[in-house]
């Protein structure tokens, strides 16, 4: 009896372990292997006039709304506002400066950039372009 | 003993740029890393960040903090924050911690510094006004939009709006 309840014990704190550390690795992983947060979440807005601050808001908001093949396909204005002239991996790669060296994998960005994950960073950046077009240039 | 790269310890140094050594491997990621920087930034060879194994790319971003770094020599430790040769490509580094100047108090040095904090320039020029005119603020700055480092007036080119900041 006394054998059988410490096996109990030890089968108990043994799948609480485990369970403990799926969870953690379940809700963290997605988060930091996401190509899309990886390079924006946090990452430095750099625009110089507003017609740029625009494309860029666009761009963003197709993120949100466009499946990937048809994100695969856009193209948008450079620098100088000449238009169709980046793909949006180039576009943000242009005015985001990520908070640790990065690269952005086009193939990984389009297979993740409608998670859930992706998304939220996604919006936070949105605002923040929609902040720097309100407060003008 | 050879000297060893910064990033791959078991290889010999065959380049050393800003105090750091790299070797063969890095030193031609390095080259093909500053052949993709755009044209519009300056300087071009040292705007690579090294990403990760033997992965080299230009920096993101449109370079404007950068430029104004190496014109006043303002510099980070940090890796993840400097050029190759140790200057900050982050605007909000640039910034962080200047005393913010009146725009009457402006001096040719100062920083000016966007509205929304993703833009920066150097105040290169002041030409005060004659009777019932303002006086002209000019900011030299590393301009993704004209291509290149140009010289554009405050009140046109930047509508007015703005802050200045200054260095120590």
């Amino acid at each position: 009896m006394i054998r059988n309840a410490g096996l109990f014990w030890a089968l108990l704190i043994a799948v609480g372990f485990i369970t403990h550390e799926t969870t953690t690795f379940a809700s963290a992983s997605p988060y930091k292997a996401n190509a899309v947060v990886q390079y924006l979440d946090g990452a430095e807005l750099q625009a110089e006039t507003d017609a740029q601050r625009r494309e860029i808001a666009r761009a963003l908001q197709d993120m949100l709304k466009k499946p990937a093949a048809q994100l695969r396909a856009q193209r948008y204005a450079g620098d100088s506002g000449k238009p169709g002239e980046l793909s949006i991996t180039d576009l943000l790669r242009a005015h985001f400066v990520p908070t640790r060296p990065a690269s952005l994998d086009a193939n990984q960005f389009y297979r993740e950039v409608r998670q859930p994950e992706a998304r939220a960073a996604i919006r936070k950046q949105l605002e923040s372009v929609k902040r720097a077009l309100s407060t003008g240039q | 003993m050879a000297n060893k790269c910064i990033y791959h310890p078991g290889r010999d140094a065959t380049l050393a740029v800003g105090g750091k050594n790299y070797c063969a491997q890095c030193d031609a990621g390095i080259k093909a890393a500053v052949a993709l920087v755009s044209r519009h930034v300056e300087p071009k060879d040292c705007f690579v960040w090294y990403v990760r194994q033997d992965v080299w790319q230009s920096i993101s971003g449109t370079g404007c903090a950068h430029w104004i770094a190496h014109q006043r020599n303002i510099q980070s430790t940090i890796a993840a924050e400097a050029c190759l040769t140790g200057q900050v490509y982050r605007v909000r580094t640039l910034v962080h911690g200047l005393p913010t100047i009146a725009v009457s108090q402006v001096q040719i040095g100062d920083i000016y510094v966007s509205p929304a904090i993703d833009h920066v320039g150097l105040i290169s020029r002041i030409v005060p006004g004659a009777a019932n005119k303002e006086t002209k603020i000019y900011i030299r700055h590393d301009s993704s939009g004209q291509g290149g480092v140009f010289e554009n007036e405050f009140a046109t080119y930047f509508h007015g709006r703005g802050s200045f900041r200054r260095l120590a």
